[in-house]
């Protein structure tokens, strides 16, 4: 990303390059964010000293405020191979427990149903958050919290109220992509290929949630992308991510796959291969080959 | 795009911050040098109490709680980002990939979500 494209208070500053009044021009600034770009872009755990130049150039700069000569280093994210290089980032090898549609939670059975209806664009508001969002009753709207936040007691909004004001919110955040940051899918880790659903918060966890921040609950559906291959996946979270069950009855077929089920209806009926080469959660699968 | 600064002018960053209109999420890092120490503090500093188990519970959070507070622009603010940087190098990449695609997550038109590091040794200098 081009710096000068972008709109934070501190790059905005940085683009206007003015000399600062202890003599550091800019390009000295530039030289200096140049110097610091190279050893932190080049190996952050570096810590090479300065040469007395750039040392010069920064003691010059420390005059300027701190948003008009922030070090702006551009992120150039991990390619997957670099990711799977480091031994951290390396994806990981275990079973997924499976779940059959019978066995999710109600809101998560219904998030399901909607999200195969709906894979890519966002539906009408489904019927709990329309129900929810009319228990608003356009008073008040605001009650009484002690739990710590950034609103401060007091200042939260009922659920309803929150809701209401957080529901294109909610629609806009359908179908976005879910990054696999943790790794704890199959794939490589922060190499995205997920689709991510809300579902409605359980109704015993909600509350606790909803005081946490975190007030769309913890439920989520995901759709595997399986990019070269004819199925859609599909996996299930209740506890915000922290683990994930595969959804076993529940594999769809692509709509390219499924013209192509029609004109040879025999294909369609050969059994399914699971994506991993093994049923999830039976065997020991190593998820890092590229397919899921 | 991430923002680094010497810790010794933090005061400086917030204020100017402020100044702008900013809202600031601070985070301060002198008990995080892994990503077990970075989900507690972010659950107890910024997210009010919420227990954060990993990386993709931390992404939702935050996006969330960004949109939630309102505002255009919002920066989170690292403070002693070196005790990451020494303690878990290969995380405070995984945390830098993690904000910025936040960032871009967010809602357009929205709230614009910035990263500032700030810390102590020559990488920060």
């Amino acid at each position: 990303m081009d710096p000068a494209q972008d709109s934070s208070a501190g790059r905005a500053a940085l683009q206007t390059g003015r000399a600062d009044a202890s003599g550091a021009s800019a390009a000295d600034l530039a030289a200096a964010r140049r110097s610091v770009n190279a050893a932190l872009v080049g190996g952050l755990s570096r810590s090479a000293a300065p040469t007395p130049a750039q040392a010069a150039i920064r003691q010059r700069a420390r005059a300027t405020p701190v948003l008009q000569r922030m070090w702006n280093l551009e992120w150039t994210a991990l390619t997957a191979e670099q990711k799977t290089e480091r031994g951290a980032l390396a994806p990981n090898q275990k079973a997924y427990p499976s779940l059959k549609k019978s066995q999710l939670n109600a809101p998560l059975r219904a998030a399901l149903t909607l999200a195969q209806a709906h894979p890519s664009k966002a539906p009408p508001l489904p019927a709990w958050l329309s129900t929810e969002v009319k228990l608003d009753d356009g008073a008040g709207g605001f009650v009484f919290r002690p739990s710590p936040g950034k609103r401060g007691a007091g200042t939260y909004p009922t659920r309803p109220r929150y809701l209401k004001e957080h529901k294109e919110q909610y629609q806009k955040q359908w179908a976005s992509p879910h990054m696999n940051f943790a790794g704890l899918l199959p794939g490589t880790r922060g190499a995205g290929g997920y689709l991510e659903y809300y579902a409605e918060p359980s109704p015993n966890a909600a509350q606790a949630a909803y005081d946490g921040q975190q007030r769309f609950g913890s439920n989520r559906i995901l759709q595997q992308q399986n990019a070269t291959g004819s199925h859609d996946y599909w996996w299930a979270t209740g506890d915000h991510y922290a683990s994930f069950s595969f959804i076993s009855d529940a594999t769809t077929l692509k709509p390219a796959a499924k013209a192509a089920a029609k004109a040879a209806p025999a294909a369609a009926k050969a059994p399914l291969k699971s994506a991993w080469g093994a049923p999830p959660g039976k065997t020991a699968v190593p998820v890092g080959a590229g397919k899921p | 795009v991430i923002n680094v600064s010497p810790q010794d002018e933090l005061d400086d960053l917030t204020g100017e911050l402020a100044e702008r209109g900013v809202t600031t999420l601070l985070l301060d890092g002198a008990q995080v040098s892994d990503a077990a120490g970075f989900f507690a503090a972010t659950g107890t500093q910024i997210f009010g109490g919420a227990a954060i188990a990993n990386w993709d519970s931390f992404a939702d959070s935050l996006l969330n709680h960004v949109v939630d507070l309102g505002g255009t622009e919002t920066a989170f603010v690292w403070a002693n980002a070196q005790n990451m940087l020494r303690g878990d190098l290969a995380e405070l990449l995984v945390a830098a990939d993690v904000l910025t695609h936040t960032a871009r997550r967010l809602p357009t038109p929205g709230p614009v979500l910035t990263l500032y590091l700030t810390g102590t040794g020559d990488e920060f200098a």
